[in-house]
């Protein structure tokens, strides 16, 4: 396998195991994403590097494990993510991370726990604002539309939707109140409370 | 193409861990060269030093681990009618199952981003309450350093306290004790029913297809994952162990004594990727008393990389009680053969 050709996940994973560059290929281009999916899971930063460690950890220590017949490599990865999201310490990458002493928060420099911090805070508005652009009406959407696209402000979008500016600032008021009462509840790490 | 975005001149958490990985996956490659057994003594007098004896015997090459004749399929029979004959664990509201356990940290290697090697222990302690809440607490100990270069490193680096990197302790909620969030105490007794509960929860973690020897091999590690919860009723870890018999490729080891000189029954998957799982069983009372990971080198050398002992297990009546071990002997053994 040459360090430079891009090779497909399955490919990587028959590898990952063994070959250096499989696994550096396999982790790059996954583990942005690992750490958005888990920043939704995580209270803190440090509990989201431990679990991406762990998480990555399973990867290799269960990579022989994965048949694309069963399902994609993006959505195995995904699922032992979210096994780490809400493991107890016990779960296949925490343990072998334990016996590794492999923790990811303490790989975590301060400006690598502000970073995170900002995507977990990046995260979870997503989160919100999916639930609540969920829940929209055609008529808020079309104005959100409107202002997003045409980049302009909410008496304009409205005059372009042949509503009145007080119609759009009530639509727009409705989905700020929807977005702002959206609690989305971290999972990780529910379980766990560090004494 | 590498889609981590740049963080800067300074080198990342990304970039750090990537470098973790890649020292985990060199050790996953390398072979581990045959080790000397290291045994610890604390204090051997008399019949204890007699009993040492004995456990070193039972360690040596050639003497223990050979896989025998027997069926290991009768042997987990044998377990499960021992199990069925235990008395069950009742928990009154506010008494706990309290659990401890000592594993090792594996071949010598660096702990989080330090620059030396260090080797150590971890005791581990569950106490869990009849809905499955409870406590855990891990403890670093025995703290060595094998060389004197990674002992000179560590001082260089002003002798950090590394206990705090692994040592912890944390309260956890209702279903989720475990490595499969599963209450040992409502598993189903029926073979077939177990076999698929147990089978549920690998699809979540495996896609190996039910029916191959790999399926066997991590049927077999989930199996010994839950035989973890002594205390569970009889009847599931009779049935539990009545279903290990059923898979095929398990060998029959014999009797063994596991570090932490806990003695039994072990009972071992086949060697897959240079990689055997072992359980080891208090043959009166069917209970787990230690896992162990060997590696076999390409020369037929096996070495014990990973062990976990099960010392303790009972009921007491608070999360900050414990119960004192009774260890058979005063050494801990290492072993390679």
């Amino acid at each position: 396998m040459s360090d430079n050709q891009q090779h497909p996940d399955p490919e990587l994973l028959t590898e990952i195991a063994t070959n250096p560059a499989a696994l550096e290929q396999f982790y790059r281009r996954h583990v942005e994403g690992v750490t958005r999916f888990l920043s939704r899971r995580c209270r803190t930063p440090e509990d989201v590097a431990d679990a991406v460690s762990a998480t990555f950890v399973a990867v290799l220590f269960s990579a022989h494990s994965f048949d694309p017949e069963l399902g994609s490599p993006m959505a195995w990865l995904y699922s032992i993510a979210r096994n780490e999201a809400h493991g107890q310490g016990r779960s296949l990458g925490r343990r072998e991370a334990l016996r590794l002493r492999l923790r990811g928060s303490t790989l975590l420099s301060r400006d690598d726990a502000d970073r995170i911090a900002e995507i977990i805070d990046a995260e979870r508005q997503v989160g919100e604002l999916d639930e609540a652009l969920g829940t929209a009406s055609t008529g808020e959407l079309e104005l959100l539309r409107s202002m997003a696209i045409g980049d302009l402000t909410v008496t304009q979008a409205s005059s372009s939707l042949g509503i009145s500016a007080a119609t759009g600032r009530k639509r727009l008021e409705r989905l700020r109140r929807r977005v702002t009462t959206t609690d989305e509840s971290t999972i990780c790490p529910t379980p766990e409370v560090e004494q | 193409m590498n889609t981590l975005t740049p963080m800067g001149a300074q080198r990342s958490f990304e970039d750090r861990l990537l470098d973790e990985l890649l020292a985990v996956q060199a050790k996953m490659k390398a072979p581990a060269p045959p080790r000397r057994h290291r045994v610890r003594v604390f204090a051997l007098t008399g019949v204890a030093a007699a009993v040492a004896v004995v456990v070193l015997l039972q360690v040596l090459p050639g003497s223990v681990n050979t896989p025998q004749a027997a069926s290991a399929a009768a042997e987990f029979q044998k377990l499960s009618a021992a199990a069925l004959s235990t008395p069950a664990a009742v928990l009154a509201p506010g008494q706990y199952v309290y659990t401890e356990e000592i594993s090792n940290s594996g071949p010598p290697s660096h702990l989080g981003s330090s620059a030396y090697n260090v080797e150590f222990d971890v005791k581990t302690e569950f106490w869990i309450a009849a809905n499955g809440s409870g406590r855990s607490i891990f403890t670093l100990f025995n703290l060595t350093f094998p060389t004197a270069r990674d002992r000179a490193a560590w001082v260089a680096q002003g002798s950090p306290d590394l206990a705090p990197l692994i040592s912890r302790s944390s309260t956890f909620g209702p279903g989720n004790y475990g490595p499969l969030k599963v209450d040992e105490f409502t598993l189903p007794t029926q073979r077939a029913q177990l076999s698929k509960v147990i089978a549920s929860l690998m699809a979540r973690r495996t896609s190996a297809r039910p029916g191959t020897g790999e399926y066997s091999i991590l049927e077999f590690g989930y199996i010994g994952q839950l035989l973890h919860e002594r205390n569970a009723p009889p009847k599931v870890r009779a049935a539990l162990l009545a279903l290990a018999g059923s898979l095929p490729g398990i060998v029959l080891v014999g009797p063994t004594t596991a570090p932490e000189g806990m003695s039994g029954v072990g009972i071992s998957t086949p060697v897959q990727h240079g990689f055997s799982n072992e359980l080891v069983f208090d043959p009166t009372t069917g209970a787990l008393v230690a896992y162990e990971q060997w590696q076999t080198d390409s020369a037929g050398n096996r070495s014990l990389e990973y062990w976990t002992s099960y010392l303790v297990s009972g009921v007491v009546n608070n999360t900050s009680t414990t119960i004192p071990v009774a260890r058979p002997s005063s050494t801990t053994t290492n072993a390679s053969s």
